[in-house]
């Protein structure tokens, strides 16, 4: 019920975002935002892949995760896809429909575009996501990506 | 266990067990349930919330896990420290590599799987709890936790439980116990104790009935009984009181019938021996002498059945004296002599060597018993012999127990009939009775005796052979070697005033009559007061009287009261006093003891042993006074001062029983006696003193009778006298007088000698004969 109501929330904000996204950048850099309050400074690879795959539900702490994606055919997406779940969208939706089947577990929500994406982060405390650098103020924190 | 049967024979205790018994089974029972419940609810929730807790660490474990926080893993572990059960906590990979732990290192001994399990080992329970996000298994949390406070608070509850039952339990059985004696032991305890009153003969007050229940009908019933009871006994009481009244009445009746019946049996028989003493033709001589014999069966009947009465009424007294057992059975063999020679029956005595001399007892009760068996032994034998035993049974200090055996070779008795002759009114054949005569009470009366001398009565018999009556009785040895009745022989009672007291005229006479024939001076006397005058002015005369003879029962003054009299009066001279009793009264004779009466006869008086009586009274008080001369006494045995009738006899014998027999005898008919051993001493004696008559004993040591005889009548050819010799032989044969008389002799008599057969004898040489002195 109360995912469902975040799930409803988020929808509307990344579509009011939607119209803002630029996408000319190619092999843009990303980096990766979470809320303020946030206990984390950083994250290796294979944890934000961990997370953004929806194997762990919570933070150390005990917050929900909630993985804020992009929308598919976005450049920062698919360089996100590549570089931390080192896989393609293809494969990824196969994935996808592979867990709702066997975990019930739906696919991180998909924000409208960057601005929305930085919103929802701000918004809720578990939430995590990925936006080009130049996107980052002071209303995420961002956490250093180590190896 | 004797303490504890003891107080279990209470109803209530047993109640009381049963109860406790039931308690403590149904609290053990509870206590078991509740402590099962206990014990699942405490250790169970502890389980749960152990569970509990694994489940949250595990679900806080995941992200640290999946974020690799290995402090945060450590701190989380940590805060469980606080927990005052916890004691070690682990948290696994997936590999099963530890990655974070808490308290005591130990290992977990729950293999990791997909699902939490628990196990409990010692005084620990381990709880293990899968790791588990977004259906990925991360690893596995561990914890053990101590499980002594829950097993404590168990405890705690288990000590509660027991508590509370025990209180329940205690409580419940109080509650019983109170509630059971107060609704049925207190009942039953009042009514046990009334129940034992009553036993007690005492009529306690009815019961409350408390109830209405069985214990309050029992006690209905219980009061119910106890009233009728107490109507019961009344009456059993009043009829009781009505009985001992009535036989009372009978007693009184029997000793005053007793009394009446021998007042005039006195005078019959007194006056009949004394006529018998008078000069009577043939014809009236029998006629008398038949009267006699008529006259002491009659006294035989009436003694036998005044004695039994006696016995019935529990009034048998036993007098014990110092007596010779010997003589007694002498005496007796003698008195039966007569019976047994009339029937041609030999009978024999037989007194044991290693019986004593003088003993002490009842000597009249035994010789009762003895003639009643001898007597019974010769009625019921028609030919052959009747011997009388006597032996020692056993001796012990100063008591002995003598055995007395009757044996005779007549009828017998049947088997059957041996046990009830014993018993009143039962003999061996009603017929018997009829053919042989006699009261039938003898036996029982002999039984009743015996009994009485703490001794036993029994038969032995063959039908046809004979019977064999054996008797014991207890005696005590007696140290006395006294015979009284020799001392008594040797006085002469010529010259004694005696006063003679009796209501009844007849009997003043015969007694005045007897002592006069002895040379006596006797004072009639009618009453006490009269005695008494007698008395006073005999000592006023300076003629004192020296014998009193009362008798016990007259009007007014009795002789009791009369001795009393003469007692308290110090002007008279204390006599001798001598009673005559019915003997029926059955403290006669005890207050004749008390009031030391010398002497006391049963009446009716017969002479011989009035003058026995006599003669040992005086005898007595001559040797009580010890050397004193007795005023009364004469003592010259001179026997030319001596009454007519009297005779010196010289008897010549050597058995020293026989000696005293005779002896006895022939003092007891007023004659004097002088022994000889043996012949040689009575030729001897003779010379030295006069003598009426010589006894002879054929058979003596040294000189026998018939050279004696021989000597002494070769003597009396030199001064022409001639002094009568009878001789006493054994020997009953029909030669034997013959040989008597060729020898010189005068007359015969054959052994054992009947005592009237020789004072009849000898009273024939009275007055045919004079003193006769032997010239050397």
């Amino acid at each position: 019920m109360k995912l469902a109501s975040v799930k409803v929330t988020m929808a509307l904000l990344l579509a009011a975002a939607a119209s803002s996204h630029d996408a000319a950048a190619a092999a843009p850099e990303f980096v990766v935002i979470v809320n303020k309050q946030n206990h984390l400074k950083e994250l290796s690879k294979g944890k934000l892949k961990t997370a953004f795959l929806r194997k762990i539900s919570r933070w150390p702490w005990g917050a929900e995760i909630h993985p804020v994606d992009l929308p598919e055919g976005s450049p920062i997406r698919r360089e996100f896809d590549r570089e931390v779940l080192n896989t393609t969208s293809a494969e990824l939706e196969v994935y996808w429909i592979d867990q709702k089947a066997t975990r019930n577990i739906d696919p991180p929500a998909v924000a409208g575009g960057i601005e929305a994406a930085k919103a929802a982060v701000a918004t809720y405390p578990g939430a995590i996501g990925y936006i080009p650098l130049m996107a980052v103020d002071g209303t995420v924190k961002m956490l250093e990506l180590v190896p | 266990m004797k303490y504890l049967r003891l107080r279990l024979n209470s109803l209530r205790w047993k109640v009381a067990l049963a109860a406790s018994i039931a308690v403590l089974f149904s609290s053990a029972s509870s206590y078991w349930l509740i402590s099962r419940a206990a014990e699942r609810s405490s250790l169970e929730q502890f389980r749960e919330q152990v569970a509990n807790l694994a489940a949250n660490t595990a679900f806080l474990a995941a992200p640290l896990i999946a974020f690799d926080s290995r402090t945060e893993i450590a701190h989380a572990l940590s805060a469980l420290g606080s927990n005052a059960d916890f004691r070690f906590a682990e948290v696994t990979n997936e590999e099963g590599l530890r990655i974070g732990s808490a308290g005591a290192a130990m290992n977990c001994p729950i293999p990791t799987g997909p699902r939490a399990q628990w196990k409990q080992a010692g005084a620990l329970l381990y709880a293990m709890a899968p790791i588990l996000d977004s259906g990925k298994l991360w690893g596995h949390v561990c914890l053990a936790l101590s499980l002594d406070r829950p097993r404590a608070r168990l405890t705690e509850l288990r000590a509660y439980a027991l508590i509370s039952f025990f209180l329940l339990g205690g409580c419940t059985l109080l509650g019983l116990f109170f509630v059971f004696d107060f609704m049925v032991g207190r009942p039953l305890r009042a009514l046990q104790v009334c129940t034992g009153q009553l036993a007690l003969g005492k009529f306690p007050p009815p019961l409350r009935v408390s109830s209405a229940d069985e214990i309050g009908a029992l006690t209905m019933e219980f009061n119910r009984v106890v009233v009728e009871l107490q109507k019961l006994m009344g009456a059993l009481e009043a009829s009781t009181t009505k009985a001992e009244a009535a036989s009372l009445a009978k007693s009184e009746f029997l000793a005053n019938m007793s009394h009446e019946i021998r007042t005039p049996m006195n005078g019959v028989m007194g006056m009949t021996e004394l006529v018998l003493d008078t000069e009577l033709n043939a014809e009236q001589r029998d006629y008398l002498t038949t009267v006699k014999a008529s006259a002491d069966s009659m006294l035989a009947v009436i003694n036998d059945i005044l004695d039994f009465s006696k016995i019935e009424a529990g009034r048998l007294e036993l007098d014990p004296v110092s007596f010779n057992i010997r003589d007694l059975i002498e005496d007796t063999a003698r008195a039966m002599a007569l019976r047994a020679h009339e029937k041609a029956l030999e009978l024999i005595c037989d007194v044991l060597p290693e019986v004593p001399e003088f003993v002490t007892g009842d000597v009249t009760r035994i010789r009762q018993v003895l003639v009643n068996l001898a007597g019974n032994a010769i009625k019921f034998t028609q030919q052959g012999e009747v011997e009388m035993e006597v032996s020692l049974k056993a001796k012990e200090g100063d008591s002995l127990r003598l055995h007395f055996s009757v044996r005779d070779t007549g009828i017998g008795i049947p088997q059957e009939k041996q046990k009830m002759i014993f018993d009143a009114f039962s003999q061996a054949d009603g017929s018997t009775t009829r053919k042989f005569g006699g009261t039938g009470l003898g036996l029982t009366i002999s039984a009743r005796l015996v009994e009485a001398m703490q001794g036993e009565i029994w038969v032995e018999s063959t039908p046809g052979q004979g019977s064999c009556f054996h008797f014991t009785t207890l005696l005590g040895l007696s140290s006395e070697t006294r015979d009284i009745a020799n001392l008594a022989g040797a006085v002469s009672l010529a010259g004694i005033r005696v006063v003679v007291v009796d209501d009844n005229l007849t009997n003043r006479r015969i007694l005045g009559d007897m002592v006069w024939g002895w040379g006596m001076l006797p004072a009639a006397a009618a009453s006490g007061p009269e005695a008494l005058a007698h008395l006073r002015r005999g000592v006023q005369r300076g003629q004192p009287f020296g014998l009193v003879l009362t008798d016990v029962h007259m009007p007014d003054m009795d002789g009791f009261e009369l001795v009393r009299r003469i007692q308290e009066s110090p002007g008279l001279p204390q006599s001798v006093i001598l009673m005559l009793t019915s003997g029926d009264r059955g403290d006669d004779i005890g207050r004749c003891r008390k009031l030391g009466v010398s002497a006391y006869l049963t009446k009716p008086v017969r002479r011989a042993e009035l003058r026995a009586a006599i003669a040992s009274a005086m005898s007595s008080q001559a040797s009580a006074e010890q050397g004193v001369k007795a005023p009364y006494l004469s003592s010259d045995r001179t026997p030319r001062k001596a009454a007519e009738t009297s005779l010196h006899i010289l008897l010549a014998e050597d058995n020293a029983v026989n000696q005293r027999v005779a002896m006895r005898i022939l003092e007891k008919a007023g004659h004097t006696v002088v022994i000889a051993e043996n012949g040689k001493v009575a030729v001897s004696k003779l010379a030295e003193e006069f003598f009426h008559l010589i006894l002879m004993d054929v058979q003596m040591p040294e000189m026998d009778g018939f050279a004696a005889t021989a000597v002494i009548r070769e003597k009396e050819k030199l001064t022409g006298q001639h002094i009568p010799i009878i001789a006493m032989t054994a020997h009953a044969m029909s030669g034997d007088r013959e040989r008597c008389l060729a020898a010189g002799m005068d007359d015969y008599l054959s052994k054992p000698v009947a005592a009237a057969a020789l004072t009849d004898l000898v009273a024939d040489y009275v007055g045919k004969t004079a003193p006769v002195p032997l010239v050397q």
